[in-house]
């Protein structure tokens, strides 16, 4: 699955930009960075969940190519997307993936981030192989693909066990935008950001 | 009519009654708050054991929260259709944003059968029940025709009763529905006072949309400062066509015009915003 990814990236995203390889040790010096990071805010219980939570948003905002991945999960349809369209989309995914990522890492408490393993991915690219271990249960397999690119570090994509998150929802909003088009899979976004979490 | 002695076993009966829900209520109150506070602290499967059986005795709070446990995977495999069934309950039981959840599922087709009628009908339940995500969605059903006809006109009375009710979203939104006049009449002013609205909640779309209405003196009084400031406030969030607007800007104004422009800029708060 990641090389399958990678080859999308390749085709998509690499004659757009120079850039220089993304060393492997710097690739996961950059996950384990993140992970720590993301342990410490979460520890924090001085502050309520959704204030670690807003922190955690910010550190994963900062990680991910989240406009890049965007318009690479919309494919053929950035091009029919009129200015607006795009603008709104661009916006709405950027709150969706940075809510997911978020709750999702949110929910991890009390486990750890190992690295396995780091190696250069499609010439440019690295791939982080980690897993994430909690005491009494299964570890989870997460590889990492990121890219170095003005001197920084992202994330251009999550693999759980093997399941590529950007592939997933590229496939998931294919199907939306072959049903109701755009305008169909907007309204999707605008609902999904605007779900209510738990209430006190 | 009933006799004496049924009158008063009924009396009784709700006497009894009276008195156990007011002697359950702040135990059962009690319970939830120690759910959100282990859910606060980050243990859910603690929060679940203990919602769990306020949920069964029909606590639509913690029947809700069960839903979200699922729906978000915290302390739990993520499993759509238990999130689907707690919420089908809550919302039941007259839990608004549980109705709203189930609307957004309905629509989705996750984890239930897409369904835009039943979508529609918890939305608008959600809606009258005053939640402003709820309203703002019905009105985009009606903008972009999903499971109902277009009708600009419902949509735009829907996505106002939003931004009146402080939405930024749906303020913006009403910002360009007077500016082109799409299911209102066009007009500027009400465009620029929405805009404004918006602007002064800090959503960065909206802080370029007014300042572009400074700048023009549209629907507003031209005031070059104030449309240096909220182009500045927008590019701070990224905005990156506000940001080349004031690069552009700045090269008309006076030293004195651009400081007073990032004095207004530095001391900006978001604040709650209307316009009536």
């Amino acid at each position: 699955m990641p090389r399958m990814l990678a080859a999308f990236f390749a085709l998509f995203l690499l004659p757009a930009t120079v850039w220089a390889q993304t060393p492997p040790d710097e690739a996961s010096a950059f996950i384990e960075g993140l992970g720590a990071r993301a342990v410490e805010v979460l520890q924090d219980q001085t502050i309520s969940l959704e204030e670690r939570e807003a922190k955690l948003r910010g550190i994963v905002a900062e990680s991910f190519e989240v406009q890049e991945i965007g318009r690479f999960v919309l494919d053929k349809a950035w091009g029919r997307a009129n200015e607006e369209e795009r603008s709104e989309y661009l916006d709405l995914f950027a709150d969706y993936v940075l809510q997911t990522y978020t709750k999702r890492l949110g929910g991890y408490s009390g486990q750890t981030l190992n690295i396995q393993d780091s190696k250069v991915y499609r010439e440019r690219l690295a791939l982080v192989s980690t897993t994430i271990e909690q005491q009494g249960a299964e570890a989870t397999k997460v590889d990492w693909l990121v890219r170095k690119k003005d001197g920084a570090i992202k994330i251009l994509d999550v693999v759980i066990d093997g399941k590529s998150m950007t592939l997933t929802q590229k496939r998931e909003f294919a199907s939306i935008i072959a049903r109701e088009d755009i305008g169909g899979l907007l309204q999707l976004l605008r609902l999904k950001v605007s779900k209510y979490s738990a209430q006190g | 009519m009933p006799n004496d002695t049924s009158l008063s076993r009924r009396i009784l009966f709700a006497a009894a009654f009276v008195g156990g829900l007011s002697a359950a209520s702040p135990a059962l109150a009690q319970d939830f708050s120690a759910g959100w506070q282990a859910y606060q602290r980050g243990e859910f499967i603690n929060a679940l054991n203990i919602w769990t059986p306020l949920a069964e005795a029909g606590s639509s709070k913690a029947m809700f929260n069960i839903g979200a446990l699922y729906d978000e995977g915290r302390g739990v495999p993520s499993d759509r259709k238990k999130a689907i069934d707690w919420w089908s309950r809550a919302a039941e039981s007259g839990h608004a944003q549980a109705m709203h959840n189930l609307a957004l599922a309905f629509i989705e087709g996750d984890g239930v059968e897409q369904n835009y009628d039943r979508a529609y009908g918890w939305l608008e339940r959600a809606a009258y029940h005053g939640l402003v995500r709820s309203q703002y969605s019905l009105g985009k059903m009606y903008e972009y025709g999903l499971g109902v006809d277009t009708n600009e006109i419902r949509a735009a009375l829907w996505i106002e009763r939003a931004a009146i009710a402080g939405f930024d979203r749906a303020q913006y939104n009403m910002g360009k529905r007077y500016r082109d006049g799409n299911g209102v009449d066009q007009n500027l002013e009400m465009a620029a006072r929405w805009f404004l609205a918006a602007a002064r909640q800090g959503y960065s779309k909206a802080q370029n949309h007014i300042g572009t209405r400074y700048l023009r003196g549209e629907g507003i009084a031209m005031d070059k400062v104030e449309a240096l400031k909220w182009f500045t406030l927008a590019a701070e969030q990224g905005h990156s066509g506000a940001a080349k607007k004031a690069e552009k800007l700045k090269a008309e104004l006076s030293a004195e015009q651009l400081a007073e422009a990032v004095t207004r800029a530095e001391t900006f708060e978001p604040r709650r915003a209307t316009v009536y």
